[in-house]
């Protein structure tokens, strides 16, 4: 048998057999082989050679994926962000936390008793040092970002300790401040989100509560305002 | 594969990569959708039997490491092609050097069937598998890459490391081998 010396054609074949032409080249193919026996023949091998296709198993997409690295993005999270995991100096964390890696801090993190105690400890062991300013600030705070000199030096997911360069300006002393936030300006998240102190004013209301709805539990019974019939004794 | 097929599968993988490189990781899920079933398919017809789940996510993983070396010239599915092959070398050399480990021998290639397979299997088909399994190595995997998997000679050239020419020479002389065997 004479082999056919259309090349365009012979090239189409294998698309034409996996039905994958589009239609006005497939008339042209079809046209071709209505006259052509030996690419009929050769049309035939290649339909039996896909057909021989192996079945391969199902792929098993959600683990290839988990498997994937994540992807590097540029933009860095913003200021306003509430998440736990943003520092105000120091700039490692330039990615964004995929949902795998704030489940995994989140395990990480130590309780609440622990927590403490390492804040406890890492201040203890700052002061002892000597010659340094240390300041704990509540994570909500700003004042931190604004302060060159600062640098962090521990972050939890509520409090960070850091520490100014020496030396210190003439005249200045060494400070140790705790700047606390009220609890009503505190966002509403985890129990571990909250201080031991403000657990234990949480707890406290509770406690006192009794169970009448328009008391807020974490703010307290709202202040009563002096009304018509209220009596304002005292006063000189 | 047409050229707008071509250019169509590169507009969507493009698209898809862009919104990756953008943090939208439900682009990595539809990548892997729709080049996993291939990939798995293409280490078949390269003679894998044994883990191939992991050779495919292999593949991926590499590939996803890298992807800033990807260019844009080539398409996504034929960089997967050819990292997918260079893994299934780099295991084939590693085996020979662990004399325990069976090795995959050319002949194994291109059926990646059991024989419970084998035995409902067609005659034709088990005349067409036979027939791949004579073809030398480059042949078959050309052959296949052309056949079964719709690959432009450009793209096989690539994945193969070869040239265009011999890819086209090496698809002739494998058809015409598997057109004699099959009818012998």
């Amino acid at each position: 048998m004479t082999e056919c010396s259309n090349v365009d054609v012979q090239d189409l074949l294998p698309e034409f057999a996996a039905g994958e032409l589009p239609a006005r080249e497939r008339e042209s193919v079809e046209m071709h082989l209505a006259s052509c026996a030996p690419c009929r023949d050769e049309l035939d091998v290649l339909v039996a050679v896909l057909n021989a296709r192996p079945l391969p198993p199902v792929m098993n997409v959600a683990a290839i994926v988990a498997a994937l690295p994540r992807p590097a993005v540029a933009s860095p999270v913003k200021a306003d962000t509430p998440a736990p995991f943003r520092v105000i100096a120091g700039g490692a964390n330039d990615r964004v936390p995929s949902m795998q890696q704030v489940a995994r801090a989140r395990r990480s993190q130590p309780s609440m008793f622990g927590s403490s105690l390492m804040r406890f400890a890492a201040v203890l062991t700052l002061v002892s040092a000597g010659g340094l300013s240390v300041i704990v600030a509540n994570r909500s705070s700003t004042a931190l970002s604004d302060t060159d000199a600062a640098s962090v030096v521990m972050a939890d997911s509520s409090y960070m300790v850091a520490v100014l360069p020496e030396p210190y300006a003439p005249g200045t002393t060494p400070v140790q401040a705790v700047v606390s936030v009220a609890p009503s300006v505190l966002p509403i998240q985890e129990l571990s989100d909250y201080s031991d102190a403000e657990l234990a004013l949480l707890l406290e209301r509770l406690d006192a509560w009794d169970g009448a709805p328009p008391v807020d539990p974490v703010n307290g019974p709202p202040t009563s305002s002096p009304s018509s019939d209220t009596v304002i004794q005292g006063g000189s | 594969m047409t050229e707008a097929d071509r250019t169509k599968d590169a507009a969507v993988d493009q698209q898809l990569l862009e919104r990756w490189h953008a943090g939208d990781e439900r682009a990595a899920t539809a990548i892997v959708e729709r080049h996993a079933t291939a990939l798995a398919r293409f280490a078949l017809s390269l003679g894998v039997r044994d883990d191939l789940d992991e050779l495919v996510q292999d593949t991926f993983v590499r590939a996803f490491a890298a992807l800033d070396s990807f260019r844009a010239d080539s398409l996504l599915r034929t960089w997967l092609f050819t990292i997918e092959r260079r893994l299934v070398l780099d295991r084939r050399r590693a085996a020979r050097r662990q004399p325990d480990i069976v090795e995959v021998m050319p002949e194994d290639a291109a059926t990646g069937f059991h024989a419970l397979d084998n035995m409902v299997a067609s005659e034709t088909e088990e005349r067409v598998r036979n027939a791949l399994t004579r073809l030398s190595p480059m042949q078959r995997d050309v052959f296949t890459l052309r056949v079964q998997e719709g690959r432009a000679y450009k793209d096989i050239a690539e994945i193969l490391g070869t040239t265009e020419g011999a890819a086209r020479v090496h698809y002739h002389n494998a058809l015409r081998a598997v057109k004699e065997w099959i009818h012998d």
